[in-house]
């Protein structure tokens, strides 16, 4: 019953996938809800939904980076989100 | 009804994920659950841990007074600064109050003081010193694994999120069988189907509750994650501005220059005015700011318990009985209640002891969750692809994780007897009541492991252990204070009754399975044998041949 080996990545990748979840996505997460405070007037009202929509979002960020085929693909898909996030955030401040 | 399943390679890769974020967390999951679990009852039980707070409840406390009598024994207390008070309720009749005291020029010292308003007198306990009685404190503590010096609790913040993440996979490679599973409990089949199907059906009735405990559980331990780049971006880095949104009573400025003036009686005058004006709601705790100056404050927060946003705050000026704060539950605003609900959400405190049962219950499938999912990391493994010393591995991890898990409600037990049968009223109390418990923990899991070496035994060890210490606990209650089941039933204290109950119901419960273990393995040769052929783990030379 143990998962079929043929779908799992080696160590390299691995490390790749799990950084690019657990770091890209709370850069992600975090630019994400950055720019939401940045589009409305109630900064308060968005830092407290982050209690939870962060940890909801980050933990789905974690999950999907598993299934990107490429480690660095997760990495970059990830990066490139987050930069589009941060320049809503830094043009709407 | 089926419903479209993950395609083949999410499936393994998430179902391999799954397995290694489960197994990695598992027994820390388990104990922060199982620790939790009986954390929620800790108003409730602290009459049964403290019997000095088995008292009456006293309605009209003179709050002023107790000040007062505090500040005239210890003139280190700076009554200027925050006085913090719990006020009594009838699960817990005694008031606590919490101050600084000068400890030099600069430095201040945090102190709490249990009063007892029928005695008129209070125990105070410096910084770190323990109170009088510690179950409740150290069920909590270890709930956030505090135990563990300077990572503990950021480990436990970890598993949390780990433990999200286990959910989420979970429920996505279940996803095809969803509505099967809702009502799909049986107990037939070989202990490998048992275990995969109870590990999947009480994961899946249970999943909103955990994954409710997962998020909030990691905001707890990392709010810090939002509040930096929050704080960074929106604050211009001052987290004041942002923290006195979230406690409007904090920023309220006092003058540091306002001349001295004692309001004698106020406190409580206030507090009855407040009653009076909000006849739903009880006032849970106060918070005074400048005691003994003119522009004295009080903040009372106002509670009703049965009511998901029944939470509220005034902030009244002594001077004049203006109201300077007064967000009052039903018409609060979105910012004045998420965290509220967080809290209520994660304390159960919004359906009274009904629904903190209920939670209790839920968390109890949550840890069996946990250990069946063990149980088929190893059973999953028992296969002819694994060699013999692989298998010991399998067996070696399991009898750990199995050991540390189930060793912890026999240990609780103990924790309630070792609380009242270790000297009180001394600061050490604590100190020698929490190492008799974790010792006492650590050689049962050895025991567990190393002397026992198979899943059966130790759950009988388990079962004779819990009865044991469970049956006693009524006893040592009644002999050391005199309230035995029926005395507390005479007098109305169910609450004490309560508590005893519970343990002797739980006593009876485990030796009457260990009566059934004992009937079945007698009376039916063959299916034992087939048993422990399934769940006792093959022996490495039988593999070898």
């Amino acid at each position: 019953m143990p998962a079929k080996k043929e779908y799992l990545s080696g160590p390299g990748q691995r490390a790749l996938k799990i950084s690019a979840g657990i770091l890209g996505g709370y850069m992600l997460t975090v630019a994400f809800h950055l720019s939401l405070g940045a589009l409305f007037k109630d900064k308060m009202a968005i830092m407290l939904t982050a209690s939870f929509s962060l940890f909801i979002m980050w933990t789905g960020l974690i999950v999907t980076a598993f299934l990107f085929r490429n480690g660095w693909q997760a990495w970059a898909v990830y990066v490139i989100c987050t930069l589009i996030f941060a320049s809503i955030y830094f043009i709407s401040r | 009804m089926k419903l479209k399943g993950l395609p083949n390679r999410a499936y393994n890769i998430l179902f391999h994920t799954h397995t290694v974020s489960g197994i990695a967390i598992s027994f820390a999951l388990y104990v922060i659950f199982f620790a939790g679990a009986f954390t929620l009852f800790r108003n409730e039980f602290h009459q049964w841990e403290n019997p000095e707070a088995r008292i009456p409840l006293v309605k009209t406390i003179d709050y002023n007074a107790v000040v007062d009598q505090i500040k005239a024994e210890n003139p280190a207390f700076k009554t200027e600064n925050d006085i913090r008070m719990v006020l009594p309720t009838e699960a817990n009749p005694l008031l606590l109050v919490r101050g600084q005291l000068s400890k030099n020029k600069k430095e201040v010292e945090y102190f709490e003081a249990i009063y007892n308003p029928v005695k008129k007198t209070y125990t105070l306990s410096k910084g770190n010193e323990g109170a009088a009685s510690t179950i409740g404190e150290t069920l909590f503590r270890l709930h956030y694994l505090q135990q563990i010096p300077a990572v503990g609790m950021y480990l436990a913040g970890l598993v949390a999120l780990f433990f999200a993440f286990a959910s989420i996979t979970g429920l996505l490679i279940h996803w095809r069988n969803i509505f099967s599973k809702f009502y799909g409990f049986s107990l037939k089949g070989s202990w490998k189907q048992i275990w995969t199907n109870s590990h999947t059906v009480f994961g899946l009735l249970g999943l909103p509750f955990q994954l409710m405990y997962a998020i909030t559980g990691t905001f707890y331990i990392f709010s810090i994650l939002i509040l930096i780049p929050g704080v960074l971006a929106f604050y211009g880095g001052n987290q004041k501005k942002a923290l006195d949104i979230l406690r409007p009573d904090g920023a309220i400025v006092l003058k540091d220059s306002s001349p001295q003036k004692s309001y004698k009686g106020a406190v409580l005058k206030t507090i009855s005015q407040l009653e009076k004006e909000n006849p739903d709601f009880g006032i849970s705790s106060l918070s005074i700011r400048h005691y003994d100056r003119e522009d004295a404050i009080l903040t009372a927060r106002i509670s009703k318990s049965e009511n998901f946003t029944g939470n509220g705050m005034i902030t009244v000026s002594l001077k004049d009985g203006k109201k300077l704060i007064n967000i009052i539950p039903g018409s609060k605003t979105y910012v004045q209640s998420v965290l509220e609900g967080i809290g209520r959400l994660h304390f159960g405190e919004f359906g009274g002891i009904f629904l903190k049962t209920i939670y209790f219950i839920l968390a109890l499938f949550t840890c069996f969750v946990i250990l069946s999912g063990v149980l088929i990391w190893k059973e999953a493994r028992n296969k002819k692809e694994y060699t013999a010393k692989q298998k010991k591995f399998h067996h070696r991890v399991t009898m750990w994780y199995l050991s540390v898990c189930l060793m912890m409600l026999p240990a609780i037990a103990l924790l309630f007897i070792l609380e009242q049968t270790i000297a009180l009223n001394s600061h050490r109390h604590t100190f020698y009541v929490n190492t008799a418990f974790f010792s006492i923990w650590f050689l049962l899991t050895i025991q567990g492991v190393t002397g026992l070496k198979e899943e059966r035994k130790l759950m009988k060890f388990t079962l004779i252990l819990l009865g044991i210490f469970s049956v006693f606990i009524p006893l040592i209650n009644g002999l050391m204070t005199g309230d035995w089941i029926w005395t507390s039933a005479v007098q109305g204290n169910f609450y004490v009754m309560g508590v005893d109950l519970f343990w002797l119901v739980t006593g009876i419960v485990s030796f009457g399975i260990l009566y059934l273990m004992d009937r079945n393995s007698n009376r039916a040769v063959p299916l034992k044998s087939s048993l422990n052929n399934s769940i006792r783990q093959k022996p490495a030379n039988k593999a070898e041949v």
